[in-house]
């Protein structure tokens, strides 16, 4: 039997792949990372298919390319760097396994989007917390997976944040369970006793999901996770903190993180914002000349048992450090309100992904920084901008405090027209020179996707030897997303 | 296990004469730890087979080539708190870190603390405090190594439930593997700083601990980075009262409450309620003997209010809490809801000593306090079961802990102390909580050893068996291959991928693994 044959044989002949139309649409993305067409494409539906098909692909030293979410994809981790791959498209397993509110966990499968999550979790008064608006057709487990970040900084305890426990399934097609979730007993025997699939180190002296997460699918395939929840809050208030200087805006949101207040907490510049919240160029572009150059976005959330009273105490506070600050929170900015800024933080992007919405392409430049350091790497990519005559209107810029303060995600989105060879090439160059300068900066490419990798290990290489070392242990074959990374 | 004359000139060589020794004198002292009646039936573990003290990370990059180069097993030692520190049953090399003592950094804008191994929670907190953040707390007292506590061992506290664990704080790492290659964690070995421990990548915070750490099995580390939390009290903590009976005057904006229930179930509800409402700096359940050792200044104090049996009667179930805020309006909303919480789940306040007194219970629970009252009755404790997950499992496990504990206590060789379990939630109750039922003895009654060993054994198997949990802290106390060989098969298998993990950073397996794990050959 060839290889297609034994795939179908597993998860039947609907769910294997072989038309070059199908094949090319797995072989293209929005970023600028090399690719070469899959061999074919795989649907599982359960972790039992998951198993039966790494051990055939182990078996026959075939490469394994995991998917999750839907197109379109930005970084380049889902594309096959080698010739003969199988994707393993997992957007199909859609279970939401269970969802505890009392213990505020969901456990959910690959194929989970946000938008199929909300209600659910709803029902039982709950909400993810959430990443910046994502794209519709985003798998859940995949955000957690990768270390995306969360908009409210105060919940982002570890770098893991918000994934508790996960299901893996390693190279050599043994199955694995990370966290409390490994046992002992089965999931049912645990829920039984009460488990629930909170904790999220070990077992034992080993941290597990850390070494599966942020890997790119190389250390091992993940068909389930168990994430923290949010409890729905009963109540909001919300504020837009407008100001030309993003300096300015640093110590005012520390102070909210520092405080703990129940605040979603994020940076925007006015072009990030402006495609939020419009759905055409020409209206982000309008919207965009009217609002102040960055942005700072508190939503304050209240549930449990006194909603009211919680928020209240909160935006008092708020109200008087912004004060202090000679900021001033505004409920509107240039027609652009707080509660309709809020809205678009707990939803998905809909249809038309935001980033996509000003030019059709976008490269997302992205790293961990300090809040300090932020305004250096703006005023970098500034001047680069005006090297590469680049107009500093089309970079979108997201910072992302996390980490309970100590860190945070910093953003550049470079809008290009796919259309215009000239402005493609023009932003290709101008990101890789740009994600080097920022690198010698000090900026961290903590999730290194497509050309970062060879910054990141570049200058790490004794973590590249460590890598390896574990790499060989969990993928001995070396078949789970070869070329990613360092492996 | 001995060490060749060859290895100990080559060590020599790397730290000076001074700072090696192979004097009786100076190796006993490295032989008895809190902990080793149980583990090895007798009070000194083996005697080292030299002591080391190099004076910077690179002396320790030396040394453990050298290591390797001569097959010397060695363990890296900080502040020593309990068996896996030091213990083992055969001679090994302690290296002994204590001249690596700087707090090398605290960064107010970030957050964070930059510290070396013989740097204490304790010095660390009150640097920190000193610019308006703290540490993390840590159940084994101010005196235990921040570096142990977040990198190799446990890491949990009575203020776990604000601060965050030890383990999930950790950022950048300096880390000396087995082999002696350098490894620098996060951004730390991309040369950005010290402000993020994942990747590039995976996390290789992964492969250097769990929910406890490896217990010096993998290598050294020596340096790390820690997250640090708010502090909202003053800048220096006013302490009074002598040693060892120290009390703090507690800030305005802070109160601490000791609430009773009536049954063990209240107790779970309402810890869920102030989890989630995060109304707490402090907050856990503790049994009744440590609400009232954590009030008086002796033991013939404790033994005069233990008699009066005030304690066993009044807080079977209690809850210990100390509130702090950022505003009036915060405290004002949070004792509000602290009302409403009590009302809700059958319980009411305690107000016999606790509000009188507080300033002796913020001493030893904001983690500036020693762990004095631990060892009050018996003169010493161990771990009964122990587990970390949702509170509703711990309510099972604290079931089956007690009923464990009441046949063994009919030996009249373990205290009787009423339900002595400690609950702990950690991180607003988000992950689940940590507890543990601890065991009081005395550790010079031969017989008493026995028993609070063969009760450990039990508890492991009956952990086990119930699904609970795989063992006592999950390795924090004593975890060791015959635990993990047990534990392995019914929890996903994960010694044998330890073991490899092992192999892998330890090809000649010279980093001493007691309490970690050992590959077969």
């Amino acid at each position: 039997m060839t290889l297609e044959q034994e795939l179908k044989a597993i998860v039947g002949k609907e769910n294997v792949f072989e038309v070059a139309e199908v094949l090319e649409s797995y072989a293209q993305d929005n970023s600028f990372s090399s690719v070469k067409t899959p061999r074919c494409v795989v649907k599982p539906h359960s972790t039992e298919d998951v198993q039966k098909i790494v051990k055939l692909a182990s078996a026959n030293k075939t490469p394994l390319v995991p998917v999750s979410s839907g197109a379109p994809h930005f970084n380049g981790d889902t594309l096959p760097e080698v010739e003969g791959a199988v994707i393993l498209d997992m957007s199909g397993m859609k279970k939401i396994l269970r969802i505890d509110r009392r213990n505020r966990v969901a456990m959910i499968e690959p194929g989970v989007t946000f938008d199929e999550l909300i209600p659910e979790l709803k029902k039982e008064q709950l909400a993810p917390f959430m990443p910046l608006t994502p794209r519709n057709t985003k798998s859940v487990l995949t955000t957690w997976l990768e270390r995306n970040p969360i908009t409210m900084p105060k919940h982002h305890w570890d770098g893991q944040d918000p994934l508790l426990c996960l299901e893996v399934v390693y190279g050599n097609g043994d199955l694995f369970r990370t966290g409390s979730a490994a046992g002992p007993g089965s999931i049912e025997e645990q829920l039984e006793v009460g488990r629930a699939q909170v904790r999220p180190g070990g077992p034992s002296q080993v941290d597990y999901a850390k070494l599966a997460q942020g890997a790119q699918g190389t250390m091992g395939l993940v068909t389930w996770i168990s994430m923290k929840c949010k409890v729905l809050p009963d109540e909001k208030r919300s504020f837009l903190v407008g100001s030309d200087d993003i300096v300015r805006l640093y110590d005012l949101a520390r102070k909210s993180i520092y405080n703990r207040h129940d605040a979603q907490c994020l940076i925007l510049n006015r072009l990030n914002l402006a495609s939020l919240m419009k759905g055409t160029k020409e209206e982000i572009t309008a919207l965009s000349q009217e609002l102040p150059s960055w942005i700072l976005v508190i939503v304050l959330e209240g549930g449990g048992l006194f909603p009211e009273d919680r928020v209240a105490y909160q935006e008092k506070e708020f109200l008087e450090e912004a004060e202090r600050f000679d900021l001033k929170p505004e409920e509107s900015i240039a027609g652009v309100t707080a509660e309709d800024v809020e809205n678009v933080l707990g939803k998905s992007s809909g249809q038309d992904y935001w980033k996509l919405r000003y030019k059709g392409g976008c490269q997302d430049i992205f790293f961990i920084t300090t809040l300090k350091q932020t305004a250096g790497f703006v005023e970098k990519v500034k001047e680069l901008a005006g090297a590469y005559q680049y107009s500093n209107e089309d970079i979108g810029v997201y910072i992302q405090p996390a980490f309970q303060g100590v860190n945070c995600h910093c953003e550049f989105n470079l809008n290009y027209d796919p259309g215009n060879v000239e402005e493609t090439d023009k932003v290709k160059a101008f990101f890789k020179e740009s994600s080097r300068a920022i690198a010698d900066m000090g900026g961290f490419f903590s999730r290194p996707y497509g050309p970062w990798a060879d910054i990141a290990y570049g200058a790490a290489p004794d973590s590249v030897d460590a890598i390896k070392r574990l790499k060989n242990i969990f993928d001995p074959d070396g078949i789970l997303n070869p070329g990613k990374l360092c492996v | 296990m001995s060490i060749s004359k060859e290895a100990y000139r080559a060590l020599e060589g790397i730290v000076g004469p001074e700072y090696i020794s192979q004097d009786p004198v100076i190796m006993d002292s490295y032989c008895f730890v809190w902990g080793n009646e149980v583990m090895f039936g007798d009070k000194f573990a083996a005697r080292p087979i030299a002591v080391i003290i190099p004076g910077s990370a690179e002396e320790v990059q030396e040394v453990v080539k050298v290591c390797n180069q001569y097959n010397v097993k060695f363990r890296p030692h900080a502040t020593g708190w309990e068996a896996t520190a030091l213990s083992a049953a055969e001679g090994f090399l302690p290296i002994d870190l204590r001249r690596l003592n700087k707090i090398i950094e605290i960064n107010e804008d970030s957050m964070y603390g930059v510290v070396e191994p013989y740097v204490s929670i304790g010095a660390l907190t009150i640097e920190a405090t000193k610019k308006g953040m703290r540490c993390y707390s840590l159940g084994a007292g101010p005196s235990a190594s921040v570096v142990a506590s977040s990198t190799s061992h446990c890491g949990i506290g009575n203020a776990s439930i604000f601060t965050g664990v030890g383990g999930r704080s950790v950022l950048g790492v300096e880390w000396i593997l087995p082999d002696g290659k350098l490894l620098r964690l996060g951004s730390l070995g991309a040369g950005c700083g010290w402000f993020s421990g994942d990747g590039p990548g995976p996390s290789l915070r992964g492969a250097m601990r769990g929910v406890v750490g490896a217990n010096g099995g993998l290598g050294v580390i020596t340096k790390v980075a820690v997250k640090l939390t708010p502090w909202y009290g003053p800048k220096v903590l006013e302490t009074s009262n002598n040693p060892p009976s120290y009390s703090n005057d507690l800030p305005e904006n802070f109160k601490v409450f000791t609430m009773t229930f009536p049954t063990r179930e209240d107790v779970v509800d309402a810890l869920y309620l102030i989890s989630e409402e995060e109304i707490s700096h402090v907050c856990s359940r503790r049994g009744p003997f440590a609400v009232a050792s954590g009030l008086v200044g002796s033991n013939e104090e404790m033994w005069e209010l233990w008699k009066k049996g005030i304690y066993q009667k009044k807080c079977a179930n209690s809850i210990v809490l100390i509130m702090d805020s950022t505003s009036p309006e915060c405290l004002e909303y949070r004792v509000k809801v602290l009302n409403k919480i009590v009302e809700k789940t059958n319980g009411a306040y305690f107000t016999e000593d606790s509000h009188r007194d507080g300033g002796k219970y913020a001493h030893g629970l904001l983690g500036i306090g020693g762990n004095k009252g631990a060892f009050r009755a018996g003169g010493t404790f161990n771990e009964g079961p122990g587990a970390e997950e949702t509170m509703d499992s711990l309510l099972n496990l604290q079931v089956m802990a007690n009923e464990l504990k009441e046949e063994f206590v009919k030996t009249g060789k373990l205290l009787d102390d009423g339900d002595p379990i400690w609950l702990q939630p950690f991180e607003q109750g988000q992950i689940g909580g940590h507890g543990e039922i601890p065991v009081r003895f005395d550790p010079c009654d031969k017989e008493a050893v026995k028993v609070a060993r063969e009760h450990y054994e039990e508890a492991c198997k009956r952990e086990l068996a119930s699904k609970l949990g795989i063992g006592p802290l999950e390795g924090g106390i004593g975890f060791n291959d015959e635990i993990n060989d047990t534990a392995g098969p019914e929890t996903m298998n994960y010694h044998l991928w330890m073991k490899k993990i092992k192999k892998a950073l330890d090809p000649n397996l010279v980093s001493e693994a007691s309490f970690y794990t050992n590959p077969k050959e």
